[in-house]
């Protein structure tokens, strides 16, 4: 390292996650100084999005390290912890090309006659070598764990209310899909969809918009006596017909059979109270990629003053007899600080007595065409029910129009509880969207090629209860969750944010820039305006200032 | 406090505020006088001066009339239609706005109808409440032959995207005369709207026209008193359906004794759930009463 970092530090945050950022923007926001590194040379950690070239290399296991000769910089009844452990990694099952490297015939296309040409000339044009999608690689955000937004719900109130929103851009998922009697459906979830879906007949219509205008207004007596019972038996109660049933249990409540009444009405309420405020859905997705969003809060913290180092060689963590943290070991250089809040997979190997219970199980497709072809590009959300004993499985196709991947390509995100292996988890989704059913005589529909897949799993952390008992003044942040949208990530920052500056606001709003006086403005120059000179020499001064900020810009 | 913002107070705030609009307000009195100079005051619903325009404009025209050149006269009433479009942005429901803008177009021979027809289009993607462009559309269509079929769809895509509309039901009702063909669709549609919510008015009223045309045949109305009664089954309360209901009764029945009282008891619980028309629901069922 030949720079040095400042040595004196309120709050060191290891790793780039998204709680580890919102808890380094929501410190910064309140004037204290903060330090985010991170050992990876981007930003994110398991929440990051990569370009297709990255993501081929994404390395797995941590480098752990622990360089125990730097003894000179540790005081007295001090003691080095090593950083990290490979206890919480992502876990790579497969990542397979379906494509040819290059394109083999391309040298007898130029000497072949006319006629032959017409032909190849075709093909060329479909077909896709991986060397043609690296050179495009550039053109892809390809998240690891990619999340929504609901229109209404904590985490976008959050960028609003702290006026985070500036920094990010979100288009709205186009139309939510469930797979119904052997082949998607789209789901009428908006008035203007109920009325204009050919799918459900008139008497059913009424009753949909009866039953979801009373989970929204419903008082308590409305679902008495289900207190116990599922959501299924309420609606089979509601004399719903099994479409409908369908409709509002496995994707608009998100929920499966054995879900609880309460539970899915308070789900229904989630997603219809989302209706109706950005788009046709309840949903946003980040434009880019959702590992936006981190560099969203880390670029609020260092407008704050937060100062940020990537590809950090973090050495260990200090701390005193009583196991109160001291500081950092980065690189030759001593960091004291006074908290410290890492990311899961940052904690010492000695201090990890604890393992992942629950794993995610994901994968990515780039595909070629979009699993239920339209008109105009769609964002799609697909909530795939559980059918004959296998889980419930949520699918998000996204197409160029998100910025994630070029043209006329999609990527077809997949994620669902793990229960085997990513592969098998997932195998009847993408059987029964990618591959021809011999039973369906229709053969009209061409589905989709998966070009490039990629099985992983992610350890489910969140509900670990991650308490560091033996530690004192260190928190630490669960790696991603099962939730759609950010809500699980926003609770634990705030938690995290809470216990260290109890006395606080968390993420107040953050001023827009013309709110902010510039250094060297004068703002008394402000005050006294009906002195006319004085006005007169106030406006050249904030010329002066627009010059400098230029120059700065 | 290290790394804090100063902040602005709203004070500070206010008076860079007010700072800014004395700058403002200067630059926009600047722009107004060279406006003011060059044209009359802007003010849309004054419909003498609109009808004053008309007679300079008919001036023009009749003085230009049989000059082989056209530029003098085209740029003249393209004068006219920007004159329109600027009374347009200030109040978009005009009458007097909207009625010169056709009369203009009407008054000249090489007028883009299609232009005007791609602007209604755009305008009411924007905003389709409102009746003034909708009935600007229904005039221009006329001018340019634009295929029903294409208008329907048109119309089609407005209600998909909100039923809740008078004028876009209404611009239906008016592209063409219902057909033994189109009648079906048309009331499959008008039920969806109704089904979907009963208690908005707007497809009330579409129902009301289609039951109005001779087109409509017993069999389709007594297909509809059944999907009634089945819709009162789960909305007891709505005063629309009992309505509907009774235009029905009165047209399929008006002479049997047990759907006479079928609608008496219609008008009793219309009374008691209506008490702003009670009176009108006590004359209906004085006259069943008496007549009977």
């Amino acid at each position: 390292m030949d720079y040095e970092l400042p040595s004196e530090f309120d709050l060191i945050v290891v790793g780039t996650g998204v709680i580890e950022s919102i808890v380094a923007a929501a410190a910064s926001r309140i004037g204290k100084r903060v330090l985010h590194i991170d050992s990876n040379n981007y930003y994110g950690g398991l929440w990051a999005s990569f370009n297709l070239d990255s993501i081929n290399k994404l390395v797995t296991e941590n480098e752990l390290r622990n360089e125990l000769d730097k003894k000179d910089l540790l005081k007295e009844n001090e003691t080095l912890y090593s950083v990290g452990n490979n206890a919480f990694n992502l876990k790579i099952q497969s990542q397979t090309w379906n494509l040819p490297e290059k394109l083999e015939e391309q040298n007898e296309v130029q000497t072949e006659t006319v006629d032959a040409k017409e032909d190849v000339d075709v093909k060329v044009d479909e077909s896709w070598t991986q060397e043609k999608l690296l050179k495009l690689s550039r053109k892809f955000n390809i998240d690891l764990t990619p999340k929504l937004h609901f229109a209404r719900g904590d985490f976008v109130e959050l960028l609003i209310a702290s006026n985070i929103a500036r920094y990010s851009e979100f288009r709205s998922v186009s139309r939510v899909l469930t797979w119904l009697n052997g082949q998607l459906e789209v789901v009428p979830c908006s008035r203007s969809d109920v009325f204009s879906s050919n799918k459900v007949s008139v008497i059913e219509k009424r009753m949909l918009m009866k039953l979801l205008t009373s989970c929204v207004d419903g008082d308590e007596k409305e679902f008495a006596g289900y207190e116990n019972k599922t959501f299924q038996s309420y609606l089979k109660d509601r004399k719903l017909t099994g479409n409908l049933i369908h409709y509002v249990l496995y994707a608009i409540a998100m929920s499966t059979d054995d879900t609880m009444c309460l539970e899915g009405v308070k789900n229904t309420k989630r997603f219809l109270g989302s209706l109706g405020r950005y788009g046709k859905t309840p949903f946003l997705y980040s434009m880019y990629g959702s590992g936006e969003i981190t560099q969203a809060f880390c670029r609020l913290s260092a407008v704050f003053g937060g100062i940020y180092a990537l590809n950090q060689p973090l050495n260990g963590f200090i701390f005193n007899n009583e196991h109160t943290f001291r500081g950092v070991l980065c690189g030759q250089q001593r960091i004291n600080a006074e908290h410290l809040v890492m990311s899961l997979e940052k904690v010492p190997q000695s201090v990890v007595d604890f393992s992942a219970k629950e794993y995610i199980s994901r994968a990515i497709f780039i595909t070629d065409r979009s699993i239920m072809e339209s008109d105009k590009e769609h964002l799609t959300l697909l909530l795939f029910p559980s059918i004959n004993g296998k889980r419930t499985c949520t699918i998000l196709e996204l197409g160029s129009l998100t910025g994630t991947c070029p043209k006329d390509l999609y990527i077809v995100h997949m994620f669902t509880k793990q229960y085997t292996s990513p592969e098998e988890d997932l195998k009847h989704c993408v059987e029964k969207l990618f591959y021809k059913q011999e039973e369906s005589g229709e053969s009209e529909i061409i589905l989709p090629n998966i070009l490039w897949s990629f099985y992983y799993s992610v350890p489910n952390t969140f509900n670990l209860g991650l308490k560091c008992e033996q530690l004192h003044n260190v928190y630490m942040c669960s790696g991603p969750d099962m939730d759609l949208d950010y809500d699980p990530a926003i609770a634990q920052a705030k938690e995290i944010f809470t216990s260290i500056y109890p006395d606080f606001e968390f993420l107040p709003r953050a001023p827009d820039p013309e709110e902010i006086i510039i250094e060297g403005e004068d703002n008394n120059n402000v005050l006294n305006d009906d002195n006319n000179e004085v006005e007169e020499h106030s406006d050249n001064r904030t010329e002066e200032n627009l010059q400098t900020q230029r120059n700065i810009d | 406090m290290h790394g804090r913002l100063k902040v602005r107070t709203t004070e500070e705030q206010q008076l860079l505020k007010r700072k800014e609009q004395q700058k403002k307000l200067i630059a926009y009195r600047m722009g107004m006088k060279q406006i003011l100079d060059s044209r009359k005051p802007v003010n849309p619903d004054i419909y003498t001066l609109w009808n004053y325009r008309k007679e300079v404009a008919l001036l023009e025209i009749n003085s230009n009339i049989n000059i082989e050149e056209t530029e003098k006269l085209s740029n003249f009433l393209e004068n006219e239609l920007k004159l329109t479009e600027q009374c347009l942005l200030a109040n978009p429901k005009s009458y007097s706005s909207w009625h010169h803008r056709y009369w203009i177009l009407e008054h000249n021979p090489e007028a883009n109808w299609k232009k005007e027809f791609d602007l209604c289009t755009k305008y009411l993607t924007m905003d389709d409440r409102n009746f003034h462009c909708w009935d600007f559309r229904r005039l221009v269509l006329n001018k340019v032959g634009i295929t029903l079929g294409d208008e329907i769809k048109f119309s089609t895509d407005r209600i998909n995207i909100n039923f809740s509309n008078y004028s876009s039901w209404h611009y239906r009702s008016t592209l063409k005369a219902l057909t033994e063909e189109c009648v079906e669709d048309e009331l499959t549609i008008v039920k969806s709207a109704l089904f979907t919510d009963p208690a908005d008015s707007s497809a009330w009223f579409y129902l009301r026209w289609i039951l109005s045309d001779p087109i409509v045949n017993t069999e389709h109305k007594e297909d509809l008193l059944d999907n009634l009664n089945q819709l009162l089954e789960i909305e007891p309360d709505c005063r629309w359906i009992l309505i509907a209901k009774c235009w029905l009764i009165q047209d399929l029945h008006a002479d049997k004794s047990n759907y006479v009282k079928e609608q008496i008891d219609c008008y009793r619980k219309l009374e008691e759930i209506d008490l702003l028309r009670k009176g009108h629901y006590s004359d209906k069922l004085n006259k069943l009463l008496s007549a009977n």
